[in-house]
C-alpha cells in the first residue's frame, strides 16, 4: 500500500507541474515544466499498473516470490560485493572517458564552456571520491 | 580457499536453491562458493558451518599458495 502511496503523491505533483504548465505562460520553462510533469504522471501510472498487476490476489504466490527474490538480491553479500566492483570501475572508466573527451574537444577547438564543464566534471568526480573514501576511512 | 561445499551438500542430498533460501543468498552465489570464484565472508562462513553443523575450517580450507 506504501509503494503506491507515494506514487499516487508524485502522480499528482506531477498533475500540478501539467496545469502549471497549462495556466502560465513562461515560453520555454512552460514547455519543460510540462514535459517534467507529464514524465511524472507517466512513470507514476506505470508503476501503479505494475503494483495492481502484482499485488492481484491471483498472483499472490507469484509476488510473494518475486518479494523474497529481490529481498535476496539486495542482501546477497556476493552481489554487494559485485555492485561495489562495479561501481569501482564504472569510476576508473568514467575518468578515463572525462579526460580523453576534454582532450578531444580542445582537439576540435570546441566552445571553451564545453571542455570547461568536462574538465570540471572530472575534478568534481575526483574530490567527491575523496570525500567519500575520507568519510568511510572515518566510519569503518 | 578451497570449500567442500558441493561435497557436503551433495551427500546430504541438498539442492543448490534450497541452500540458497537456508542461507539467504541467491543460488549464483552458492555456484560462484562451490566453483571457487568467490570466498564468503566470515559472516556466511559461519552460517554455512552453522547449517552443517560443522565448524568453518571442516568446509573451508586455507591454501597459502593460492593467496
Amino acid at each position: 500500500m506504501n509503494h503506491k502511496k507515494t506514487f499516487v503523491i508524485s502522480t499528482i505533483i506531477g498533475i500540478v507541474f501539467v496545469l502549471i504548465a497549462l495556466y502560465t505562460d513562461f515560453g520555454y520553462y512552460s514547455t519543460l515544466l510540462f514535459a517534467s510533469g507529464y514524465g511524472i504522471i507517466l512513470n507514476s501510472i506505470l508503476h501503479i499498473i505494475s503494483l495492481m498487476y502484482w499485488q492481484n490476489p491471483k498472483r499472490r504466490t507469484a509476488y510473494e516470490k518475486k518479494l523474497q527474490e529481490e529481498h535476496i538480491n539486495k542482501v546477497d553479500e556476493r552481489k554487494q560485493y559485485l555492485r561495489m566492483k562495479s561501481g569501482y570501475i564504472t569510476y576508473q572508466i568514467m575518468t578515463f572517458a572525462l579526460l580523453i573527451l576534454s582532450f578531444i574537444l580542445a582537439l576540435f577547438q570546441v566552445n571553451t564552456w564545453f571542455i570547461t564543464i568536462v574538465f570540471l566534471t572530472f575534478i568534481f568526480q575526483w574530490i567527491v571520491s575523496i570525500i567519500v573514501t575520507y568519510t568511510l576511512e572515518k566510519r569503518f | 580457499m578451497k570449500n567442500r561445499l558441493e561435497q557436503l551438500r551433495k551427500e546430504r542430498g541438498i539442492k543448490q536453491e534450497d541452500l540458497a533460501k537456508a542461507l539467504e543468498v541467491s543460488r549464483q552465489t552458492i555456484g560462484s562458493l562451490e566453483n571457487g570464484h568467490y570466498n564468503p565472508s566470515i559472516q556466511l562462513a559461519f552460517k554455512i558451518a552453522k547449517y552443517f553443523k560443522l565448524r568453518i575450517e571442516d568446509i573451508f580450507i586455507y591454501d597459502v599458495e593460492t593467496q
